[in-house]
């Protein structure tokens, strides 16, 4: 899901860098005021586990493989404003130390997985409780696996477009397959596997670390 | 209260470590990620390499801990559990230094 240089061309890059800019400087703005000590503690927590749960590449459908993210479970550990900071550390750590993800698709990659999995985590479950389902365990399923998915898509609709919009003498200019393959080869693994694993492990990890958040508070 | 809170940060501090011992689990799989390819494997894929993705692709030098390796170490475990313990370190560098920013202006 880490887009590297040269995929997305530099008019999606500086899109979604704006896009990125701004969400994480409002959650920045949101978390500032509640910030005390602890809350650092938090944070550097949530963002090393984040890194660390990115680091576990498994085998997919379809040849490829892929690694869960353990923003969902942070999310609900912390907020979504403590959430969308570790994980966009963690994000600008992956590119610039580690040349996971490009610097100019950096935008992208934080807007797809530091912004959108903890927006859509906190936006499904607010629906979720608003109709009623009571059970924390099956609304933590629902979200986490429709969040993981969101930024697949995101990525998949991102990579997708790059053919259809940007090409020279009939070649593509950056991303070579269009949306038909994107979609796909994103989708199915991500719906199969990925977002089961994501949430599996989200329910299964915050009853064990729920305590840690609670007594840090 | 404060004891409780600074076993709580050990304990979370054993698990990171021991997730990271683990971390060559992470490369046991050959497959490569979707859209995540090199330029050579792109070039083999297509018979070409896109002009717009050859001219951006190599826009960021840094290549010490390229790709989770270190480049001084040969073998890739010891390079990728290597890059988990420094990213992790860096990690709480960062918002040990935001910490001592945010709350002192206090």
């Amino acid at each position: 899901m880490h887009i590297p240089d040269g995929y997305l061309s530099p008019q999606t890059c500086a899109t979604f860098y704006a896009a990125s800019v701004a969400a994480v400087g409002f959650a920045f703005a949101k978390f500032k005021k509640s910030v005390d000590e602890k809350t650092f503690v938090h944070l550097s927590v949530a963002s090393a586990f984040t890194f660390i749960v990115m680091m576990f590449n498994f085998p997919v459908v379809g040849g490829s493989s892929a690694h869960i993210t353990g923003i969902p479970l942070i999310t609900y550990l912390f907020g979504p404003f403590a959430s969308i900071i570790a994980s966009a550390v963690v994000l600008i750590i992956q590119a610039l130390l580690f040349r996971d993800g490009g610097i100019l698709a950096l935008g992208t990659n934080v807007f797809n997985m530091a912004v959108a999995i903890p927006l859509t985590v906190v936006f499904v479950d607010s629906i979720l409780k608003t109709a009623n389902l009571k059970n924390e365990k099956v609304r933590m399923f629902i979200s986490t696996y429709i969040s993981t998915n969101v930024a697949a898509l995101l990525t998949a609709v991102e990579l997708g477009l790059q053919p259809i919009l940007f090409t020279k003498a009939g070649k593509p200019l950056y991303f070579m397959y269009d949306l038909k393959t994107t979609i796909p080869a994103m989708m199915v693994p991500h719906l199969l596997v990925v977002g089961v694993v994501e949430a599996a492990l989200t329910i299964l990890l915050y009853s064990a670390l729920k305590n840690f958040a609670k007594i840090e508070k | 209260m404060k004891k409780r809170v600074d076993n709580n940060f050990k304990t979370i501090l054993i698990i990171l470590f021991a997730l990271a011992i683990l971390t060559p689990l992470g490369i046991l799989t050959q497959n490569p990620a979707f859209g995540e390819w090199t330029q050579e494997e792109i070039k083999k894929m297509l018979g070409f390499v896109p002009e717009g993705l050859k001219k951006y692709a190599e826009v960021y030098k840094f290549d010490l801990f390229d790709g989770y390796s270190v480049k001084f170490i040969s073998n890739q475990y010891i390079g990728y559990i290597l890059s988990a313990l420094i990213g992790i370190a860096v990690i709480f560098a960062i918002f040990f230094l935001l910490k001592h920013l945010m709350t002192e202006r206090k």
